[in-house]
């Protein structure tokens, strides 16, 4: 008898593989039976306490190879809490006192966690769930049993839910899928599924009692469905299924190092938004040409001081050299009144969208420009730099940063001429005048988020009016076929680096107006580049043509997602 | 980052905020002082290189704690 059951989906794929169930230990309760002599409960609880800390650095390690730094951080803040001088002091006196290993260690960190909620800082309540988390990582330690079982085979792993050390023991290899029980889509189990590319379901009511080991068990990580032990029809349907899902991947990776191109082999790059450097891996993982938008902001937050020319050199440096021979582009800080920084202090504004950020800002604090302008030049030996700035809405702006540039290059003995200088189009007015813009820059890139919430005069973040700016508007379309136009005019490229680029309508209509490059976050590259390949470019100009003629953005969106291919 | 500045000296290292106090090397205490950017720190060394303990950590803080 099947049984299909529903959970959350949290890292996306489909198999079918034989159960391997992860029994769930009891934990926080001291083991029943004998204690052992102070001295034999305290070997345990320093033995455990360093095992603790090893795993969990192990599993950060992991991660950091395998996912990113982001993700190894939280195992690596969980290896601090095991590594604590004061939890330790404190369990160790309570072994003294007769306690348990599981009671010493239950209790120490047990004290921590009401201080922590107590603050009602958000952020301190959300560590009080990373001492639990720790502290059932010392727990199933000490209930122990030593290392878990290993699958013999390729299996589904089901679980109530997955520790940090148990995640790290399961021999990566061996797991085709994770369902768990509990869980949610941030949970270790969850990142970890990612990190493999192996499908998981989290949070399956009924799981443990419906799965008997060995069983089959299907596992669908986009759905959510989990089916244990499959009749004939539903096992030939996972195949299927799992069968175009792997097709699909392998066709992905197989063309993740290819360049973008459309069926009719017009080129179109394809490049990677960069926030910080974990994106950088990131982004030379999924086949990115290049970084088309490097935000730099990240240098300059939460800090007292500006970071010096020689650190923010050593940051460009790094991201350049990453990308031998490829294009990137770093836009100088685009900060305003809405991120203040100690070191620019200015009055709050009303309304910091509408205020001095971006180049405004550069402008009225050249010390600032000045020093990202010189790092960034004496970086440029390092691959093919290319400079945008944020926030233009006249051309002066644009001419004198470039002189500044100019200037700067020429004091550092770079060629200016080696330099490509782009201007951001996310002001209304830049994208009116784009082609006084362009006589003066090698490209423009296209900042769709913003340059739409400002045509549209709706804020974003503001969910009554968040539906209103559309790309796919009729006239959006033909302004921004316009600004493609003026600049390919004048010999300029035409860059997009918003959210659109990874849209895959949005991007279709973008190709068909003749944009040269698209910049996305770097998962989106690989599925990108695959739909480009499946459809000319003049198909999407002319179903764009059309789209411009549209009555609304429905049916504007309507005449190009026909355009593409299934 | 604080923590583990402090984990490196020898000395025993105590920081304060208020009436509160916590050791300085571990990570849990100090994040129960539920410290944030402004606050007024006082951090005291008590050991062989407690002095050098001292002038690190006050420039640390003071830097922004290198975030």
């Amino acid at each position: 008898m099947s049984a299909r059951l529903t959970g959350r989906p949290a890292s996306p794929g489909v198999a079918l593989a034989p159960a391997f169930v992860v029994q769930a230990r009891r934990r926080g309760h001291a083991t029943p039976g004998a204690p052992g002599t102070p001295e034999q409960e305290r070997a345990r609880l320093e033995d455990a306490l360093a095992r603790a800390q090893r795993d969990l650095r192990e599993l950060a390690a992991g991660l950091a190879r395998q996912v990113g730094e982001e993700e190894a951080a939280i195992f690596l803040a969980h290896a601090e809490f095991a590594a604590d001088p004061e939890v330790a002091a404190r369990a160790r006196s309570a072994v003294e006192q007769g306690a348990t290993a599981e009671e010493a260690v239950q209790r120490a960190f047990d004290e921590f966690k009401p201080l922590l909620t107590a603050s009602g800082d958000e952020y301190l309540a959300a560590r009080a769930t990373d001492v639990e988390d720790v502290c059932n990582t010392v727990l199933d330690i000490l209930a122990g049993a030593g290392p878990l079982p290993s699958p013999a085979e390729r299996s589904v792993i089901v679980a109530v839910d997955l520790t940090p050390s148990e995640t790290a023991r399961l021999p990566t290899e061996l797991i085709a899928a994770i369902a768990c029980e509990s869980g949610s889509p941030t949970s270790h189990a969850a990142i970890l599924a990612r990190a493999l590319g192996s499908p998981a379901v989290l949070g399956v009511p009924g799981l443990l009692e419906a799965t008997r080991p060995g069983v089959p068990v299907a596992v669908d990580g986009s759905s959510g469905e989990v089916i244990v032990d499959p009749d004939r029809s539903e096992r030939a349907a996972f195949d299927a299924r799992e069968q175009s899902e792997a097709a699909r991947r392998a066709r992905l990776l197989a063309l993740r190092y290819e360049l973008g191109r459309t069926a009719d082999g017009r080129r179109v790059e394809v490049a990677a938004n960069i926030n910080d450097p974990a994106d950088v891996v990131r982004a030379q993982e999924f086949g990115a040409e290049g970084c088309g938008l490097v935000r730099t902001e990240f240098l300059f937050l939460d800090r007292l001081r500006p970071p010096d020319v020689p650190t923010q050199e050593r940051h460009y440096r790094d991201v350049l050299s990453a990308f031998p021979g490829r294009r990137v582009v770093f836009r100088t800080m685009d900060i305003g009144a809405d991120k203040p920084l100690p070191f620019v202090r200015r009055e709050p504004e009303e309304n910091p969208a509408l205020g001095v950020r971006g180049i405004r800002l550069s402008l009225v604090r050249p010390e600032l420009l000045r020093a990202q302008l010189r790092a960034l030049v004496r970086a440029a030996d390092a691959g093919r730099l290319a400079i945008m700035f944020p926030m233009v809405s006249r051309p002066e702006e644009l001419i004198r940063s470039r002189e500044v540039l100019r200037e700067i290059a020429r004091e550092e003995r770079v060629d200016p001429g080696s330099i490509e200088i782009g201007v951001m189009v996310e002001v209304p007015a830049a994208a009116l005048a784009a082609r006084r813009l362009a006589r003066n820059a090698d490209f423009l890139s296209l900042g769709t988020n913003d340059l739409l919430q400002y045509l549209f005069a709706a804020d974003r973040l503001l969910a009554e009016v968040a539906e209103l700016p559309d790309l796919l508007d009729p006239d959006v379309l033909r302004l921004v076929g316009d600004v493609v136009g003026a600049a390919h005019g004048e010999g300029a490229w035409v860059g997009v680096c918003g959210e659109a680029a990874a849209d895959p309508v949005s991007a279709a209509a973008l190709v068909g107006l003749g944009v040269d490059e698209l910049s996305m976050t770097p998962t989106a590259i690989p599925e990108v580049k695959d739909r480009l390949r499946r459809v000319s470019h003049a198909d999407l100009a002319a179903a764009v043509g059309k789209a411009m003629e549209a009555p609304d953005a429905e049916s504007a969106r309507a005449l190009v997602r026909a355009a593409l291919p299934g | 980052v604080f923590a583990q500045a402090a984990a490196r000296f020898r000395s025993e290292v105590r920081v304060a905020k208020d009436d509160r106090e916590a050791n300085a090397k571990s990570v849990l205490s100090v994040l129960t002082l539920d410290c944030h950017r402004g606050d007024t720190l006082t951090i005291t060394a008590d050991g062989e290189d407690a002095e050098q303990a001292l002038a690190e950590l006050v420039a640390l803080v003071e830097s922004g704690l290198g975030e």
